[in-house]
């Protein structure tokens, strides 16, 4: 008659070595059980010893024994009994394992037995209350050494995903990983304040750096790019402000030689060049209050240097054209230079 | 093949007849059981001492006291051979000796941490002590009203073991504060960028040919 599927095997010497040692580990333990529950049931004073399986080992004995071997091995040799313990010795009492063992052997706690229970001794009681409180206290460090081994194996867990960030860290445009790790955190916390450094001076600055601007392109974040974006800004900013700078060099020049030109011309005065002098002095005024500065210095330069000239409406012109006109209208023989003025302001432009 | 199962069936019979009669007086019954019991823990004992001693090829040796002191049982039988390995054992260093060296409450320890399942009992375990405790110290109280002191000593000594507690709440703490660093950081840094945007604008101007006047464009217009 076959009892389910499992067989026992043979009780041989094994072979492997890494098996023979598992199971020497293994089966050596269940011995030390099976005593320990025999001690606990029937108060028995054992000693179990054992030599390691490879004769390599450096121990020599490994032993187990109740009350401890020391004592049973020596009893033995001398022939002698064993010292016997009280049956409800203190340590006993106050030690979590045999309480919990003797529970589960059926022997019920002894704080529930039901002399203790009955009894009408306050000596008797107090001193049971001083071992349960002795007891629960050692019940509650045993759960903190229990915590202890379990924070470690989480310790181990936590390592493997830090490693699993660090890759993620490593490839080459990518964003960073959801996990968030205190270290990361600290780095991008000590980088963005230096970010906001650049911004500040390329903002400050005439010209942006063209060094940094492939060192920001590195770093793809979302945080990161908005940055970027708003870098964008400046950096058109600063090209915008370039143009306007190179276009007032030239300016001035033109201002200079109208000047000359128009003192040359003063003999031509007519009706129709007094009407177009009241028509340019209203856009001159206004054009000076809405003008970007850079203009607005140029024009008072000039009015201040010239005050005495009547022409002094026509400096602030930026239409080419009727400068070109005027020019030709009056004196052919300037036609050369108007020209090459003309030609500078189309280039600059 | 027939004998077997007549021998077989023979020997449930017999076991049947020893429960009735186990089971009819309580008194013995429970001296008996436990006998019962014990000897075959014992034999379980020896065997599993046997097969250690088979499978890994070592030396094994087990002693047995009773209660009263009397040298009960001994592995392997040979009281000689048990001697012999009990004389090696005296003969090492203290040191030597102490090495791989266990006892029954370290053993006992040692399992309730490496065993999961025991931590449920544990728990079962405290809140029975709890239990127990509260009454017997109600119970005193009744007896002797005069030794509400040492009830406070007593209670002093659970209010020790709450820092236990405490430090580990504090390390969470800490564990926490920096992401809220963190965040903090990145909406300033976030909050100061627009401003700085506003100040680098410029304005642009367009000449309109037919009326003959300047106009200034929008700043949304640009950007």
């Amino acid at each position: 008659m076959v009892k389910g599927t499992k067989r026992k095997i043979a009780i041989e010497t094994i072979q492997k070595r890494d098996s023979l040692r598992v199971t020497c580990t293994k089966r050596r333990k269940g011995l030390y059980s099976k005593a320990s529950q025999l001690c606990l049931l029937s108060d028995a004073q054992i000693a179990i010893l054992a030599t390691p399986p490879s004769s390599e080992s450096d121990v020599s004995f490994y032993s187990f024994g109740h009350s401890s071997v020391d004592a049973v091995v020596s009893a033995f040799l001398s022939g002698k009994r064993p010292v016997s313990a009280p049956k409800d010795n203190k340590e006993t009492r106050e030690d979590v394992g045999i309480c919990l063992t003797r529970k589960n052997l059926g022997l019920g706690f002894w704080w529930n037995d039901e002399s203790l229970v009955r009894s009408e001794n306050p000596q008797e009681i107090s001193e049971a209350i001083g071992s349960m409180w002795t007891l629960l206290s050692n019940l509650k460090e045993l759960r903190a050494d229990e915590a202890c081994v379990n924070d470690h194996k989480d310790l181990k867990k936590n390592e493997k995903s830090d490693v699993h960030g660090t890759q993620d860290q490593t490839l080459i445009f990518q964003s960073a990983s959801a996990v968030c790790c205190i270290p990361e955190n600290l780095n991008d916390i000590t980088q963005e304040p230096n970010q906001t450094l650049d911004i500040q001076s390329s903002s400050s600055a005439i010209c942006c750096v063209p060094d940094k601007s492939p060192e920001i392109f590195n770093e793809i974040t979302e945080e990161q790019d908005q940055i970027l974006s708003i870098c964008e800004t400046f950096c058109v900013t600063d090209n915008n402000n370039n143009n306007n700078n190179n276009a007032a060099l030239p300016e001035v020049n033109l201002y200079y030689n109208q000047d000359m030109a128009i003192d040359q011309l003063i003999d031509f005065n007519t009706p129709f060049e007094s009407s177009i002098d009241d028509w340019f002095s209203d856009n001159t005024t206004h054009q000076e209050t809405t003008s970007a500065s850079i203009l607005n210095d140029v024009g008072v330069d000039d009015q201040v240097s010239v005050d005495t000239n009547p022409f002094s409406y026509f400096q602030s012109l930026e239409d080419a054209d009727l400068v070109f006109q005027r020019c030709l209208d009056g004196d052919n023989l300037r036609f050369s230079d108007c020209f090459n003025d003309f030609a500078n302001t189309i280039a600059a432009v | 093949m027939d004998s077997s199962m007549s021998t077989k069936k023979k020997t449930k019979l017999s076991v049947r007849n020893q429960t009735c009669f186990k089971k009819s007086s309580l008194s013995s019954s429970s001296t008996a059981k436990k006998t019962t019991n014990l000897s075959m823990r014992e034999e379980t004992m020896f065997k599993k001492a046997l097969e250690l001693s088979t499978l890994c090829d070592i030396e094994v040796c087990v002693i047995y006291y009773g209660r009263d002191g009397e040298l009960i049982k001994t592995w392997p039988e040979d009281q000689s051979k048990v001697r012999d390995m009990a004389e090696r054992f005296s003969k090492l260093h203290e040191r030597e000796r102490r090495k791989k060296r266990t006892n029954l409450s370290l053993f006992l320890r040692k399992k309730i941490l490496d065993d999961n399942k025991l931590s449920e009992k544990v728990l079962e375990m405290k809140d029975s002590l709890e239990s127990g405790l509260r009454v017997l110290q109600d119970k005193l109280l009744l007896l002797q009203p005069e030794n509400q002191t040492e009830l406070g000593q007593s209670r002093a000594v659970s209010s020790t073991t709450n820092p236990l507690s405490s430090p580990e709440d504090h390390h969470h703490q800490q564990w926490t504060e920096p992401l809220v660093t963190g965040v903090s950081n990145t909406e300033q840094d976030l909050s100061t960028s627009p401003l700085s945007n506003h100040q680098s604008k410029y304005s642009v101007f367009v000449y309109n040919h037919d009326s003959g006047s300047f106009y200034q464009v929008p700043d949304s217009i640009c950007f």
